[in-house]
């Protein structure tokens, strides 16, 4: 009876053990699938983007190489044979954005040359020029030549672009034997040609796979703050933006969760040590009952009165202080964390101190807290956990400066724009798990035990 | 003399050392809730605080208000599928990982954290291009499977889904302190179970869970309350939603004081939060009562 029983126990802990694999790695791959698909739909262009049948693998990007002959103006002075230059480069870059968006080409290069030799290169990312068109130099234009070159606008792009020129000829080449041997030279060929965009002589392009292009994109996503903000009519206060693009708004949220750590670990432990060994058990709790009463007040319920205090009569609104001075009331769980611990603390280690004549301050900076680094890192990472998702008082109290934004708000803000396409917005939501995935493999081991640490002591 | 000694150093201390964190705590949520229940008495006028005093009328004309009584239905919706579809993964996550008993413990928990530190606004990005009716994946899988094509987010009937959807995903604290407390039960318990010849399936039903369910029972108070406060997620995801359909009670307040249409009706607004503490604080007090009763 026995054995049969076993064998019966061992199937079904066989049956137990097995689904529970099957169930988390299921699991798992179900958590990564997303992750995955915002990375993959960031490395495609604002086209591939909109395909009706979704790839998860994007096409590695095309670089194009266009070569142009200026011969014709070989005995021009140097300067205005460099502006007819640059003028053309603009005119046949943006050219390839307009006319052949279908063709997943990521990269731009212009050659120009005079009597067979390259006298003139300029370089350009898809994503840069699309910047431009959308909402940068050229928002709202069709690029055309006359729109391209109107009011010294291209003096601007290809200063962003940059270029390369010395009439004695300069060190880069194109593949010569691949020049028109791709399926686009003719249709590119034509439309330059019809249109007038050019004024040297069109000899042709090369085309060539490079899946690096792809991952380039997440420069430009990077910038994109940068170039939206610049070129606003509204006069909101951006110039740190305009200066740094994204990363403004991770600084923003490093600074706001690091004075939170700090101010909640400070003023909540100060709190704790108080109820817990300072005051007789009854005045004690009933700070404890004050300070544990406030978590049932729902934010929602205290928004308004709380927005109108800092607007009218804190001066806080459109400041970083309105986004830091909330976090001075001591979160009523951190407290009762913080006390439970200090409870266990040995008594005699205080009483010494104090018949010594230590005052109180001593024990408190000086004994209690070095004791306290196990609960000091719980709580730490709770506040981060916490706040790292807060994102309705942040939006509320910085409506009109970009620059104060934080990861959430900025990301919001961003989405909302029209102008803006999929593949950027998910692009920067991309971008900000890189911080999340590194801080993942750095702490997960502290961020277990913490967790474990307060759900059990809770 | 006798006064001096009284406000001798030793009683002060005390108080110098909780002074700061009390104040705060008074000044950040008690005054403000005072302070909003006090302005859900006038007909308030920003330009001229704090307006007409009416009594009371802000709470008689709100119940009256079809709007505030969508709310409520939509966030007992929220409430209701919150715990449907998102409560109970993260135990049975939780379950499984325990019995995994080698190295792959660990990558499997780190990867468990990665729901908890995804930002929202990350999440409402993703997911609202998945549920685009022209271009995201839910409709391709939607169509693939035969059940036809939906405007999701912007269907009456199923924005609310669409909004708690995402959490299905589980993960999170949530299942690291599952975890915890599930590898925290006696070992004698565990190993009299086997002995006395349990098998796994029958140790996760008659042992594991019973151990754990203080902490069930905790989540799904904490998640009750959460979920009746919900207003980011509505808010990013639709705004309220196709006519109102996705508004919560959290999310009808801030439409009420902030939305450039409604005029900042701010005593209105109060009213509904004050409404909403109310509500909070009974669900509050009768788990509080509850929990005395059965330990």
């Amino acid at each position: 009876m026995k054995k049969r029983l076993n064998k019966i126990h061992v199937k079904s802990d066989m049956s137990l053990t097995v689904s529970a694999y099957i169930f988390t790695i299921i699991s798992v791959i179900i958590i990564l699938l997303p992750l995955v698909y915002m990375t993959s739909t960031s490395l495609k262009d604002s086209f591939q983007v909109m395909e009706l049948k979704p790839k998860i693998i994007p096409e590695s990007g095309k670089s194009l190489s266009i070569v142009v002959d200026f011969s014709e103006f070989r005995k021009e002075d140097r300067g205005s044979l460099l502006d007819r230059m640059i003028k053309d480069s603009v005119v046949a870059m943006y050219s390839v954005i307009y006319q052949l968006n279908r063709e997943g080409i990521f990269e731009v290069k212009f050659y120009g040359e005079v009597d067979d030799k390259i006298v003139y290169y300029s370089r350009a990312h898809k994503m840069q020029l699309e910047s431009e068109l959308y909402y940068g130099i050229y928002k709202k234009m069709y690029p055309l030549r006359k729109v391209l070159l109107s009011e010294d606008r291209y003096k601007k792009t290809i200063e962003n672009i940059g270029y390369i020129f010395d009439i004695k000829g300069i060190d880069k080449n194109y593949d010569t034997e691949k020049l028109t041997k791709n399926s686009i030279d003719k249709t590119f060929g034509e439309y330059l040609n019809i249109k007038k965009c050019i004024e040297g002589k069109y000899l042709g392009t090369t085309l060539k796979s490079n899946i690096f292009l792809n991952f380039e994109n997440f420069k430009y996503y990077m910038d994109l703050p940068k170039i939206y903000y610049e070129n606003l009519e509204e006069n909101l206060s951006y110039s740190r933006v305009s200066r740094f693009g994204f990363p403004v708004f991770l600084f923003n949220t490093a600074v706001v969760l690091s004075f939170a750590v700090i101010i909640q670990i400070f003023l909540c432990s100060l709190t704790a040590y108080s109820i817990s060994r300072l005051f007789s058990k009854k005045i004690g709790n009933v700070i404890l009952f004050i300070c544990l009463g406030s978590l049932m007040i729902p934010f929602v319920s205290i928004m308004v009165p709380q927005f109108i205090i800092f607007k009218e009569q804190l001066g806080l609104y459109n400041k970083f202080g309105g986004i830091l001075v909330p976090y001075l009331y001591p979160y009523g769980f951190y407290v009762y964390l913080f006390k439970g611990f200090f409870d266990r603390l040995p008594q005699e280690l205080f009483d010494a101190a104090r018949i010594d004549g230590a005052p109180e301050w001593h024990n408190y900076i000086r004994m209690c807290l070095p004791l306290s680094k196990p609960i000091i890192s719980v709580i730490a990472i709770n506040v981060f956990l916490g706040n790292w998702n807060e994102f309705l008082w942040p939006w509320l109290i910085t409506d009109r400066r970009p620059d104060l934004w934080t990861l959430n708000v900025a990301l919001y803000q961003l989405s909302k724009i029209d102008t803006i396409k999929q593949n950027f917005i998910m692009g920067i939501a991309a971008i900000t798990m890189i911080p999340v995935i590194i801080i993942t493999i750095l702490l997960s081991g502290q961020i277990r035990r913490s967790i474990s640490m307060s759900g059990i002591k809770g | 003399m006798d006064k001096l000694k009284y406000f001798s150093s030793k009683r002060t201390m005390p108080w110098l050392f909780v002074l700061p964190g009390l104040i705060f705590t008074l000044f950040f949520r008690y005054y403000p809730i005072i302070r909003a229940f006090w302005i859900s008495l006038f007909d308030y006028d920003i330009a001229n605080p704090p307006g007409i005093f009416i009594w009371f009328k802000n709470y008689f004309n709100i119940i009256k208000l079809q709007e505030f009584k969508n709310a409520w239905i939509n966030t007992l919706w929220f409430l209701v599928l919150t715990v449907i579809i998102t409560f109970f993964i993260p135990i049975i996550q939780a379950i499984f990982l325990s019995e995994i008993k080698n190295n792959s413990t660990k990558l499997f928990s780190t990867i468990y954290i990665i729901p908890a530190l995804v930002p929202l606004s990350v999440n409402v990005i993703l997911w609202k291009w998945i549920w685009n009716p022209g271009y995201g994946i839910a409709n391709f899988i939607s169509k693939a499977l035969g059940f036809g094509h939906y405007t999701w987010l912007s269907d009456v009937d199923l924005t609310k889904f669409c909004i708690i959807f995402p959490g299905i995903i589980g993960g999170g604290a949530a299942v690291l302190l599952y975890l915890a407390a599930i590898l925290a039960i006696d070992k004698e318990i565990l190993e009299a179970a086997q002995i006395d010849g349990c098998t796994g399936w029958q140790k996760i039903f008659y042992i594991v869970l019973p151990n754990i369910k203080f902490l069930i029972v905790i989540q799904f108070v904490i998640t009750t309350i959460l979920s009746l406060q919900i207003l980011d997620q509505p808010l990013q995801f639709t705004y309220g939603g196709p006519a109102g359909a996705s508004t919560s009670v959290g999310l009808l307040i801030y439409k009420t004081s902030f939305d450039a249409f409604s005029q900042a009706r701010f005593g209105r607004s109060s009213a509904i939060g004050m409404v909403l503490f109310f509500f909070i604080a009974i669900v509050t007090l009768i788990y509080l009562t509850l929990d005395r009763k059965s330990s």
